[in-house]
């Protein structure tokens, strides 16, 4: 009986697909993606990138004897000759486990590379992280822009710079690291108010003291 | 006294002015520092009813950071004395109200507490930027260390430096980032 709805539901929602392929790989590029003309009111909506996107395929026109071809050639990566080196091989081992890196919510250089620019977390997928260390980068880059230290990674209406913000959320604040449970059993810090000594009294001076007397043979 | 030993005498029990940035200093570990400056207890003359304290001189009380959700949660109570006179105000309201007594509370809290207490909150002077009195900046020849490091923002590093960084990851084959 389960089973069965399952597959009811499948038959039903299957997308109906009447692109090709080959259009729709040069649809993400958003290189052919034409606005629509006219919208259900009549008016015009423009797509309008405000961010440059990243384009995955390049045209490349080529000609050889009277042949001329027109490819679309995927693009290399802007990242290729920056990437961090895995030190253990082992591909079963994530990047941030082997470097064995201690991330502070201050490590903004790290922690915006997990980011788009609207300021949300890429998925795990897209990362290769593993679970552990993709829960941790969450709660730092959630540490981070509570913080108000990456302003500029931020959706358009947000107030991200925590000079615009109202009331006690304009403050400066800090976060502590330990608090992330995944975090907790294998950075162990010193707390901050064990570096400088409190202010003891010192006891009162003994008057006199009482020490027995020595007994001398006689 | 001859020179030597005059000079030697201005040295010692003489008071250094100390210069405290505040700025992303969490105020209460910054207290127990300022505490022990102002007490003495960083000299080998100290004692504790002569008046051997130095003179710091607390700046950007501003901005000042508190952990997590302190600035909503933390709360000053006052009486009055009056019935009818209890006050509670959280730490953001009167942070809005003076920028200073966050500190100034602070610090009095950790000194000891007895009667030296008010000659050495005399020695305090705090204030809220970096715009201090020039016959109090003329005095100053020593600063103390902060506790916490500054954090950098992202939007105040160079281009050039987060474009060039390391990178963790390689993006995937077929996906289109935003």
């Amino acid at each position: 009986f389960y089973f069965s709805k399952q597959i009811n539901k499948m038959l039903i929602h299957q997308p109906i697909r009447t692109i090709p392929t080959f259009i729709k790989c040069f649809q993400r590029t958003n290189l052919f993606k034409s606005p629509p003309l006219y919208n259900f009111f009549g008016a015009t909506s423009l797509q309008i990138h405000t961010s440059s996107p990243r384009f995955l395929k390049e045209i490349v026109t080529t000609e050889d004897n009277n042949v001329i071809t027109i490819e679309g050639k995927y693009v290399e990566s802007p990242r290729q000759g920056q990437l961090v080196k895995n030190p253990i091989e082992d591909k079963k081992v994530c990047v941030l486990c082997a470097l064995n890196l201690n991330l502070k919510h201050t490590d903004v250089l790290i922690l915006s590379q997990f980011l788009r620019s609207d300021g949300c977390i890429l998925p795990r997928r897209i990362t290769g992280l593993c679970k552990r260390q993709q829960k941790i980068v969450t709660y730092l880059v959630a540490m981070a822009q509570k913080a108000g230290l990456m302003p500029n990674l931020n959706p358009k209406p947000s107030k991200m710079d925590p000079e615009l913000r109202y009331g006690p959320k304009k403050y400066k604040r800090y976060f502590i690291e330990d608090t992330i449970r995944e975090y907790s059993f294998k950075y162990k810090t010193k707390p901050e108010s064990d570096y400088y000594p409190l202010i003891k009294t010192k006891p009162p001076p003994v008057v006199f003291k009482l020490t027995p007397k020595k007994l001398t043979p006689n | 006294m001859s020179l030597t030993r005059r000079t030697q005498q201005w040295a010692t029990f003489g008071r250094t002015w100390y210069l405290y940035d505040m700025k992303w200093q969490n105020p209460f570990h910054s207290a127990r520092k300022i505490a022990y400056v102002l007490s003495g207890r960083n000299k080998p003359i100290f004692e504790d009813r002569t008046d051997c304290g130095d003179h710091v001189v607390a700046i950007n009380s501003r901005h000042i950071s508190l952990p997590g959700n302190e600035w909503e949660k933390r709360v000053y109570y006052h009486h009055t004395g009056y019935p009818g006179g209890a006050t509670w105000t959280l730490a953001h309201e009167l942070h809005a109200k003076d920028p200073t007594i966050i500190v100034e509370k602070a610090v009095y809290s950790a000194l000891d507490k007895d009667l030296t207490r008010h000659g050495r909150m005399r020695k305090l002077h705090i204030f809220p930027d970096d715009k201090v009195p020039e016959k109090i900046m003329q005095n100053v020849t020593h600063q103390l260390r902060q506790m916490r490091p500054v954090p950098v923002r992202l939007d105040h590093i160079p281009k050039d430096v987060v474009d060039n960084f390391p990178k963790i990851f390689d993006w995937p084959k077929d996906f289109v980032l935003k």
